[in-house]
């Protein structure tokens, strides 16, 4: 196998690494969808799409001017930068909802055992 | 150091420390497998890059070793000693080429992971919320009897 087809190879999985990203933007969306996680959707569509333009363009072993190279470039550093807008958003308020959830199953944990607790004692009471 | 390392020095951390903020993120709340995955990943790279850079260094110390030893003071293409280099330099840039789109993949599918368990996240912080509001109202029924 020669180089070339080595780096063509290596280049298809970053268009898969991409295309999960989009579809992890995808996943998070539809489980709850926020500005961060349609940043994160249409972050990861752009640079899905445009490193499989750029994977097709190689294969093809067509290139553009230096000018439509320059605006590729653009667009996949901007998809680049939403998605990892998105991404921060998204995490931060993971973690948040992570916090949260860990607090109320305390809270659940400890009014359950109040409630427990406070019927014992009313069938005490009510068997003397 | 020249300006063209400090530029690529500035870009590398550039591309560890924005990868290794969101899985810290969650791990400040919830510790679960794909977190971890992508830190690993983020690791991976460091590891691949680290290499890369250090590689280049001591190709960069061989190439002006050959050149200074050469009689006309540059660089001869067709001698042994910059063939063996070159053939060095082509697989340390396919090793840590492959490296870095391994730790690529490894990132994402542990971004998937967090992704596809935030549904669920979401949907039991509703219902703990529905749940902790029924037993703090069972619990004042109770209390006031």
């Amino acid at each position: 196998m020669d180089e070339e087809t080595i780096y063509k190879i290596l280049f298809f999985f970053v268009v898969v690494a991409s295309g999960v990203f989009m579809a992890s933007g995808m996943k998070a969306d539809s489980g709850q969808s926020t500005w961060a996680t349609k940043c994160q959707l249409f972050g990861g569509l752009g640079l899905f799409g445009l490193m499989g333009l750029v994977f097709l363009l190689v294969i093809g072993e067509e290139f553009f001017d230096e000018a439509g190279s320059i605006a590729l470039a653009c667009g996949v550093a901007a998809s680049a930068l939403v998605f990892t807008i998105g991404l921060f958003g998204f995490c931060a308020r993971y973690g948040a909802t992570c916090r949260r959830v860990t607090q109320l199953e305390e809270i659940e944990s400890a009014l359950e055992a109040a409630v427990a607790h406070s019927q014992a004692q009313d069938r005490g009471m009510g068997s003397q | 150091m020249n300006t063209q390392i400090i530029f690529s020095i500035l870009v590398l951390l550039g591309f560890i420390i924005v990868p290794i903020v969101p899985p810290l993120l969650i791990l400040r709340g919830q510790r679960f497998w794909a977190p971890w995955l992508m830190l690993g990943s983020v690791g991976l790279f460091i590891l691949a890059a680290g290499t890369n850079l250090g590689l280049q260094y001591y190709f960069s110390q061989q190439i002006q070793k050959i050149t200074a030893a050469s009689a006309t003071g540059a660089l001869i293409m067709d001698s042994p000693e910059w063939g063996k280099i070159f053939a060095q330099m082509r697989l340390t840039a396919v090793l840590c080429g492959g490296t870095s789109v391994l730790s690529l993949l490894t990132y994402s599918a542990g971004l998937w992971g967090v992704a596809s368990r935030w549904g669920a996240l979401s949907r039991r912080a509703k219902s703990l919320e529905a749940v902790t509001a029924n037993l703090a109202q069972r619990r004042e029924g109770v209390a006031s009897r």
